[in-house]
């Protein structure tokens, strides 16, 4: 039922004892903010704005890191670093990786939802259980 | 009774805040904001007893917000916890010269999570009842003085002359009962207030026609303040000088004399008059504070 995923929702449930729909319901309110953000991110890299793209970078990792992304977590982390010039690297290359990332970890959103909502509706499901890594 | 503890959530990400909503919304009173500006406002009105409080954010970052919380002498005792998904002890130090009394790393444990509101909510109750033992204790010291003396010294009179006539004893026995009187009624103001910050009455948001409230108020203090030569003046429609039991301070007249005669833990509030004004039913105490400064 699982397939190799960017979404580790085993790891949000259990850090933070949520309930399936409420992880359901980040999930899908995290898309549009995601989104946002990176979007943000790709103008600032063309402003070259590092105040921003960092800001933006670590809005970016803060709601990764909450609902389990966390590919997209680790590099939103290294495009926050090298925009502060705590990491030397390519900003350009990394804001390119990290759309990269988003996209995939995007695309693997709905697949999660689908799986946790089909948990909810299970007369046996133990909502609050570890599930697999999506 | 409404005793949950009322705290407000700032952060800029969704996500963050439904998984806060998940964690807390049952035990405690939430408010949500998702800016610096929107907490800012949120906080002044629902005085929340802790703020989480995301630090990076568009507009008015997490530093700033918990500054401006600290310097409002309304939110002196709101305690704020800073959330950020920052691990550098930079933004730690930060948070802390800000005035913030904790910190946490996003992703946030949910145990570590609800400990940290659960430790400082106790916190704030401790401070909040040393400072209203500190104040009775002022209160008491400061008030009582004058019927005290008034009682002393009636009674001393009162044993040391044999000579005195019937009316004369008559005069200090009833300026001994009128203070010991006023001590009586400023105990049981201390008492109530006490009670009322404890948590002890229950407070229901209702919908009341604050004008009737002020008249039925001014009425009843009218014939008090006459007695003094106090002339009420009641501009409806305009800001008016209401007093409200709800804190202890010293009640003040507007012109600048202190109206130190008046008794009891009133707050001057000054307030616009709408048609329609949704208040609690504590309100009613404003007719008997009303009728006290009309009496002093």
């Amino acid at each position: 039922m699982s397939h190799a995923s960017q979404i580790d929702v085993e790891a949000s449930l259990k850090r933070m004892n949520l309930e399936v729909e409420d992880l359901v319901e980040m999930l899908q309110a995290a898309i549009p903010y995601l989104q946002d953000r990176m979007e943000s991110v790709c103008q600032a890299g063309r402003a070259s704005d590092n105040g921003r793209i960092a800001a933006d970078a670590h809005a970016i990792k803060g709601t990764a890191a909450v609902v389990g992304m966390e590919a997209l977590q680790v590099q939103a982390r290294r495009v926050e670093h090298v925009a502060k010039g705590i990491l030397g690297a390519d900003l350009t290359q990394e804001i390119e990786q990290l759309s990269v990332t988003m996209e995939s970890t995007l695309r693997d959103v709905p697949a999660a939802v689908d799986i946790l909502s089909a948990r909810t509706q299970s007369p046996d499901a133990d909502q609050r259980a570890p599930g697999s890594k999506y | 009774m409404e005793l949950r503890s009322k705290i407000l959530v700032v952060d800029d990400s969704p996500a963050t805040i439904i998984a806060v909503r998940s964690l807390l919304g049952k035990k405690y009173r939430l408010r949500e904001a998702t800016t610096g500006e929107g907490a800012l406002d949120i906080a002044d009105s629902f005085a929340p007893d802790l703020i989480l409080l995301d630090i990076m954010m568009p507009g008015i970052d997490g530093y700033e917000v918990c500054r401006r919380v600290r310097a409002n002498r309304r939110l002196s005792h709101t305690k704020v916890i800073m959330v950020s998904a920052a691990t550098e002890v930079s933004g730690r130090l930060e948070s802390y010269e800000a005035g913030a009394d904790d910190y946490l790393t996003k992703p946030f444990n949910a145990e570590e999570l609800l400990a940290k509101v659960k430790v400082h909510l106790r916190l704030k109750s401790v401070e909040e009842l040393d400072q209203l033992k500190s104040d009775v204790l002022e209160l008491l010291y400061r008030e009582t003085q004058t019927p005290l003396n008034g009682v002393i010294e009636a009674t001393e009179l009162l044993a040391s002359f044999d000579s005195m006539d019937g009316d004369e004893r008559k005069m200090f026995a009833t300026i001994a009962n009128k203070n010991a009187l006023r001590l009586h009624q400023l105990f049981e103001q201390v008492i109530h207030l006490c009670s009322l910050k404890a948590g002890a009455f229950e407070f229901h948001l209702d919908r009341n026609e604050l004008a009737a409230i002020v008249q039925d108020a001014v009425s009843q203090a009218n014939e008090h303040a006459r007695k003094q030569d106090i002339r009420i003046l009641q501009k409806l429609g305009e800001p008016v000088t209401l007093l409200l039991s709800s804190e202890l301070g010293h009640p003040v007249n507007r012109g600048g004399r202190r109206a130190t005669s008046a008794r009891g833990p009133f707050r001057e509030v000054d307030a616009e008059i709408p048609g329609q004004w949704a208040i609690g039913r504590s309100v009613h105490t404003c007719s008997e504070s009303v009728r006290r400064l009309g009496r002093n």
